[in-house]
């Protein structure tokens, strides 16, 4: 009889063996890398002028002083923030915590707008929730909620991705360490309630920023994953699976963007983004839904144009190189679904979204 | 080294890494790209570390245990077992070797990643932390549960000094 060690050694090679395609596996990683850069790129900028307005106020501002004690946002030139609209007949995540991740329509936290200011939110069926926020206009704190003790380990905070791991075991404990993955970031990881597991995690440390981020959260409230665009019929056998919007920069820009699944590798999803210091885009070759529409070269992204400084966006298909899965969703579903949304006419007037 | 160069020489060794990780094909090559794409935008930095490779062999076994690949590899571990050959449908050596492989699937994220490191990337305990981002002793933990594990279903006996 072979021994154990042995047979685990034949089994390994034995799976693991096959040709791979290099070239292939280069351009799709350079295609995607390009692609991260400039998300990574518009998310620096994007920061960058807002730091450079923030500076502008807090030079023609009031005194150290008088700011003393008072949110940023509230000062002379307020910063109009925008929390999601309750969610009232729902019960929060701490009356009950098997809810959370079950409806990526539903939020079953929410934050103090007293003392905390939404950055972002978003909910992913069968894996949790998450919400970004920022305290008296500090940097931002990531704040992810699950039913399970395994959170994800990948995060985006600030527009650049991290992986958050715990050596070991992970301690729902409630104490503020650093966060391995980061030079300088900080995490703590406690339960609000049993069978709750939280997650709070910041780029740049400041333990006290954290813990007032912590505080400022409310687990007896759920609100609507409430965005500017609302999906209306879905294709056949689909399922919304993510809805994740991001008001960090609001009313300038606000992005959504809903995924829909269908099978583990039928994917579809739908982005929104409403920049006000933007063109409106107009190069057409369809129509969709009254709409002017364009598909991509590619013919696997569908955008509606002609909407004032706003993207719809609908990518389905199998965007990688490589052999595409028997079954992807297609251009017909991908219009369809693009004909029936309803667009908030003025986004940045959140009363409005749906 | 430039990032091409670096997916030309070891390209091929993470997507046989990420295959034994994630279980399936489709998905290894998915995730690879995935992970070098990120490796891509910070390659810089990356390509001035001591050992790049073990850099991002960290980021695969992360990025493989991640909820949302997890929870994917769940479903698709189902349909393998649902399909898998029965024992009198293959001689004895493979049939083992695919209730062997059935079993290593079934296996926690990071013991699963242990024994492939272990045992399919030949790697001592030491640089096998340094990609799990934890202590040797945890790896040599991980490697006796997962032995543990395996022992106890399959009814395999480990030879005098197994390596956990």
């Amino acid at each position: 009889m072979i021994d154990l060690d042995e047979q685990i050694a034949q089994t390994l090679r034995e799976r693991a063996e096959g040709d791979v395609d290099t070239d292939r596996l280069l351009r799709g990683s350079r295609a995607r890398g390009r692609r991260r850069q400039v998300h990574r790129r518009t998310a620096v900028g994007t920061a960058l002028c807002l730091v450079g307005a923030l500076g502008f106020v807090g030079v023609t501002g009031p005194g150290l002083d008088e700011l003393a004690g008072r949110m940023p946002w509230s000062t002379a030139t307020p910063t109009p923030t925008v929390v999601p609209p309750r969610a009232d007949a729902v019960p929060g995540a701490a009356t009950d915590p098997t809810l959370v991740g079950t409806d990526p329509q539903v939020l079953h936290f929410g934050l103090d707008p007293d003392r905390a200011r939404y950055l972002g939110w978003e909910v992913i069926r069968d894996q949790g929730e998450t919400v970004r926020l920022s305290v008296a206009g500090s940097e931002e704190v990531r704040v992810d909620v699950s039913r399970s003790a395994e959170l994800f380990s990948s995060v985006i905070i600030d527009g650049r991705s991290f992986e958050v791991t715990e050596a070991g075991r992970p301690t729902f404990d409630g104490s503020i360490r650093p966060a391995s993955g980061m030079a300088r970031g900080l995490v703590t990881l406690w339960q609000p309630a049993p069978g709750l597991y939280a997650r709070a995690v910041m780029l740049h440390g400041d333990r006290a920023v954290l813990k007032r981020a912590v505080e400022a959260l409310r687990w007896k409230e759920a609100r609507r994953c409430a965005a500017p665009l609302r999906l209306g019929a879905l294709p056949a056998g689909a399922r919304v699976t993510v809805c994740s919007v991001d008001v960090a920069s609001y009313p300038r820009l606000v992005t959504a963007r809903f995924g829909l699944q269908r099978a583990a590798r039928e994917n579809m999803s739908v982005e929104y983004r409403y920049a006000s210091q933007t063109g409106t885009y107009t190069d057409a070759d369809r129509t969709i839904g009254g709409r002017p529409a364009l598909l991509s070269a590619k013919g696997t992204r569908l955008e509606l144009v002609g909407i004032p400084r706003t993207r719809v966006i609908a990518d389905f298909g199998w965007p990688w190189d490589g052999q595409s899965p028997p079954n992807v969703f297609t251009e017909a579903e991908a219009t369809a679904l693009l004909a029936d949304v309803e667009l908030s006419e003025d986004p940045t007037r959140p009363q409005s979204w749906k | 080294m430039t990032f091409e160069e670096y997916v030309a020489s070891r390209g091929p060794a993470l997507v046989r890494l990420a295959r034994l990780l994630t279980g399936d094909e489709h998905r290894a090559e998915d995730l690879t790209q995935d992970v070098l794409s990120r490796a891509y935008v910070h390659w810089r930095r990356i390509s001035r570390a001591d050992r790049p490779d073990v850099y991002v062999r960290r980021m695969l076994v992360n990025a493989n245990n991640s909820w949302w690949r997890r929870r994917s590899n769940r479903e698709l571990a189902v349909d393998t077992f649902a399909d898998r050959p029965q024992r009198g449908d293959l001689d004895g050596e493979v049939a083992d070797r695919d209730e062997m492989w059935r079993l290593i699937l079934a296996l926690p994220d990071r013991q699963r990643a242990v024994l492939v490191l272990r045992y399919y990337e030949d790697l001592d305990d030491t640089t096998i932390a340094q990609i799990l981002d934890c202590s040797p002793v945890t790896v040599r933990t991980h490697a006796m549960r997962a032995f543990a594990n395996l022992r106890g279903r399959c009814g395999v006996p480990a030879k005098d000094g197994s390596r956990p």
